[in-house]
């Protein structure tokens, strides 16, 4: 145990202008006493918050806290694991994706997800982020098509790096430029929450920054809800931060006041690197 | 820019329509593996059915008569136990041996081709396999032999045992080899007294399913081991097997033959299932 | 305890010659231990006898050939006439019998094949898919003489039967579905070798499958993949890999022995109609090699069976280096 503790991350100057957006945004997403588990092993004990619209939100907690589990839960990829179940709501747009009958399928097309690793196809830079579209059948030309491709590469601040070589593998990217590529993906598709898993964890700082950069642009458009094991990368993106530890959301708040003054002692010691 | 596209407002037709794609190849690859497993209980079935009428002891314990005499398949099972034991005892050697060399000194290019080698070699056709040990072995001696149809089978029995004696000394932990390294033992020492008993379960069971597909192989023996009318004990005279004489007795014109090799598959076909059985049980625990 | 490194110099390392000095314990093991240095020496020889059982297998059949490739040179493969009595012999007949009795087997056994993978790896959930894999699996074990005898008895009257004639009322304009239905012919043959393969393909194609990472479906879920979109980003993935699944199930068609001997009718003729018997080069080996008089006709048959050793051993040494490509030589290796 360390007696000097790290410097408090820094998080974003904030005018109060933006503190009044970000207070008053409209909830979109709204979880519920929402338990988890793997077989008999319970990973998410009654979690019950609010995330809002055209916010980023970022979840930390040590690893095996249940975030990505959480995270993973919001546009049920965890249906992909067996022996996998989910108690209590989650309300999209007030509308609960856990109810029978949900168009799972419909449902991720809404919740766009980024993965740790960044996962291209091993297709064409621009087959890649026309895949959502076309399975899909969001554009009906040819050239609507290749103006989204171009929309969502834009967005994802790769299309000038790419755009001489659409046609050439994904998988000849580097890493960061892979990552934006998947990010690209999700945003063609145009979703209105996109979940980010630990995106930049397997980049170096310059590629990391890109990515940082990238969610201050997107916020604009999209719910982001971001997990990271990095508290200044927390600090540094997010308008709100959860704290998870032990499958539990210990405290949710404004991310400037969870940075400086925490409510609970846990999350304190947690932020200032007293326990881990 | 744009604004996000709702779920609401999503291409419902097409979606509809998706969804009906996705089912029904759900549905149809599920009916492939159906007809898959209804054929399997087809062929055990009747097996069964049309096996169990013949069997008795007198059947499993006396040789062949010609038809109207009943006879059995006595010196065919002593006969394939026979070319059982000679197999293993020359190929079980080679194929372990040549497994462990794969595992522990397998980089580099010899190891790479004798590697390729053994896969492809498990590929060849047993019937060629056949033609190899006819040239070298009845040709010079001028007599089917029984050794003969044993070499055929080690030959293919060789390649299969070498490659899982190799996947499995691979599963055993490094740290296992690590520790007794570190004290100081020869490599020697500590793959025949620590790297193979732990591999052994999983050598075993190898070993078992190489037994279980020679078992069943008929070509190679044809002109090897040929195949004989009475109980045979000198290796270097003809022997009969049971695969030879279910062969020789289904294309037959005889009703009763055709009974006889439905009961003789019978014998040969619980052999096989009961070692494939207890290879999945045993491997159970471990995966 | 040897002791590798002696600590006093030798007058040979003085001059630097040391070195160049060969050891063979040390070349045989990096320890220089002498039980090492045996043990390995041991094992490499097995390993290299191996390669040698291949060496001898090309020799032997090779040098027993030589007779026929002389008396016929290259017009041996596209003879079709195989006369033992006048001591005429042509491959054409077999070579067609195997080469269409494959296809058959391949036309049927790839679709169902894929089927069985993907409902297996993709589709099925656990609990399914394990008791289904392992009977699958099962179809495996059946020794071919008795797909032989099954074949005999059920399959070619159910073809005789149940399929033919409504191909033939069908289908009859075309020559391949025309002349007499006796159930003992080139289709029976083939669907038979359809049924062996198809647990070799679809044994390979899992693993294939299986090896390709679960990013790639999640990628394909997070943007609204359906359960099968999601499994053709699946099987593009495993491209290579599947072909070579493919040839390896054509490699064993081609070389498969008893089964097809049962079944195919053994007539050495070419004949458009797969209602009408064929042969195949396995099958002529498996029925005439025992009975063969005279040099030149035992000379033609082992150049039979030296050329199904080079085709099998060429489609399935490219097999194994496609399936490798994608699943990396860790599994489906020992299976097939």
């Amino acid at each position: 145990m360390s007696t000097t503790a790290p410097p408090t991350p820094v998080t974003q100057p904030r005018n109060e202008e933006q503190r009044q957006r970000e207070q008053n945004a409209p909830v979109k997403i709204s979880v519920r006493r929402l338990d988890f588990f793997y077989g008999r092993a319970q990973a998410l004990h009654n979690i019950t918050l609010d995330l809002s619209e055209r916010i980023v939100t970022a979840f930390i907690g040590p690893s095996g806290c249940g975030k990505s589990t959480f995270l993973r839960t919001l546009n049920r990829m965890n249906d992909t694991i067996p022996g996998t179940r989910a108690e209590g709501e989650i309300l999209l747009d007030a509308a609960d994706i856990y109810a029978p009958g949900t168009d799972v399928v419909a449902l991720r097309r809404k919740v766009g997800m980024v993965f740790q690793k960044s996962n291209p196809f091993p297709k064409s830079i621009f087959d890649n982020v026309a895949y959502g579209l076309r399975i899909n059948r969001l554009t009906s030309t040819k050239a609507e098509l290749q103006e989204r491709v171009q929309e969502a590469l834009e967005d994802a601040a790769l299309w000038t790096e790419v755009k001489d070589r659409l046609k050439s593998s994904a998988l000849g990217l580097s890493g960061g430029q892979q990552q934006r590529l998947c990010i690209a993906r999700a945003l063609a598709v145009r979703p209105d929450v996109l979940l980010m898993d630990e995106p930049a964890s397997a980049l170096d700082p310059i590629a990391t920054q890109k990515i940082e950069e990238l969610l201050f642009k997107l916020k604009r458009q999209y719910t982001i809800i971001i997990v990271t094991h990095n508290m200044q990368q927390a600090a540094r993106v997010s308008d709100r931060t959860a704290f998870f530890w032990l499958g539990k959301l210990i405290e949710f708040n404004a991310t400037e006041k969870m940075f400086t003054n925490p409510d609970e002692k846990l999350t304190e010691d947690y932020i200032t690197g007293r326990f881990g | 820019m744009f604004k996000p596209e709702s779920m609401t407002t999503g291409n419902n037709k097409a979606d509809s329509a998706r969804r009906t794609v996705s089912v029904m190849m759900t549905t149809l690859t599920a009916a492939c593996a159906l007809f898959a497993v209804v054929i399997l209980l087809l062929i055990l079935g009747y097996i069964a059915a049309r096996g169990i009428g013949s069997l008795n002891l007198q059947f499993l314990t006396d040789i062949p008569r010609p038809v109207g005499e009943g006879g059995g398949i006595g010196n065919a099972i002593v006969g394939s136990l026979v070319l059982l034991v000679l197999s293993s005892v020359i190929g079980m050697p080679l194929g372990i041996a040549t497994g462990i060399y794969l595992a522990e000194f397998g980089v580099g290019r010899f190891a790479g081709v004798v590697r390729f080698m053994a896969d492809t070699l498990t590929g060849i056709p047993s019937i060629v396999v056949g033609v190899f040990v006819y040239t070298i072995i009845v040709l010079p001696f001028r007599q089917f032999s029984a050794f003969a149809g044993g070499v055929a089978l080690a030959l293919i029995m060789i390649p299969i045992v070498a490659r899982t004696t190799e996947e499995m000394i691979r599963l055993v932990p490094a740290s296992l080899r690590e520790g007794a390294l570190a004290l100081g033992a020869p490599q020697w020492r500590v793959t025949l007294g620590v790297v193979l008993p732990a591999a052994m379960s999983g050598i075993a069971t190898g070993a078992m399913l190489a037994v279980a597909r020679v078992s069943g192989e008929t070509a190679p023996l044809l002109f090897t081991a040929l195949n004989y009318n009475d109980f045979n004990y000198y290796l270097d005279q003809p022997i009969a097997s049971l695969t030879v004489q279910i062969y020789n007795y289904s294309i037959s014109p005889y009703d009763e033959w055709h009974a006889q090799a439905w009961a003789a598959t019978l014998v040969l076909m619980t052999l096989i299932l009961v070692i494939n059985i207890a290879v999945r049980f045993f491997t159970r625990k471990r995966v | 305890m040897s002791n590798p490194q002696p600590a006093l110099p030798t007058p040979a390392s003085a001059y630097g010659a040391r070195a160049r000095v060969w050891d063979w314990r040390r070349a045989l093991s990096p320890t220089g231990d002498l039980g090492d240095a045996v043990f390995r020496g041991a094992l490499f020889l097995c390993a290299l006898l191996l390669l040698l059982i291949v060496a001898a297998m090309i020799a032997a059949m090779a040098s027993m050939s030589t007779l026929s490739m002389r008396e016929f040179g290259w017009g041996f493969l596209t003879s079709s006439q195989w006369n033992p009595l006048a001591n005429k012999f042509g491959a054409w007949p077999f070579i067609y019998g195997t080469v269409m009795s494959s296809i058959i087997a391949l036309l049927i056994s790839v679709p169902l094949s894929l089927g069985v993978a993907v409902f297996l790896v993709e589709q099925a959930p656990a609990r399914v898919a394990r008791p289904l894999t392992f009977l699958v699996e099962l179809l495996a074990a059946i020794p071919s003489v008795v797909y032989g005898l099954w074949g005999i008895f059920v399959l070619a009257p159910f073809l005789r039967v149940h399929v033919m004639p409504p191909l033939q009322n069908w289908f009859g304009f075309l020559p391949l579905f025309q002349g007499s239905i006796t159930g003992i012919s080139l289709l029976t043959g083939g669907v038979i070798l359809a049924i062996m393969i198809t647990p070799i393909i679809s044994a390979v194609v899992r693993d294939v499958l299986a090896a390709v990472p679960v990013s790639q479906r999640e990628a394909a879920l997070a943007l609204g993949a359906t359960r099968w979109e999601t499994t053709r980003v699946v099987l593009a993935n495993g491209g290579p890999g599947i072909a070579g699944a493919i040839i390896l199930g054509l490699g064993r068609a081609v070389g498969e022995t008893m089964a097809v001997t049962m079944l195919i009718g053994n007539r050495p003729e070419v004949s458009a109609s797969l209602f009408a018997p064929s042969y195949t080069i396995a099958s002529v080996l498996a029925n005439e090699f025992r009975e063969a008089t005279g040099d030149l006709y035992v000379s033609a048959l082992v150049q039979l069976g030296l050329i199904l050793f080079f085709v099998t051993f060429v489609i399935n040494g490219a097999a194994r280096l496609l399936v490798w490509s994608v699943t990396r030589g860790t599994s489906g290796t020992a299976r097939a």
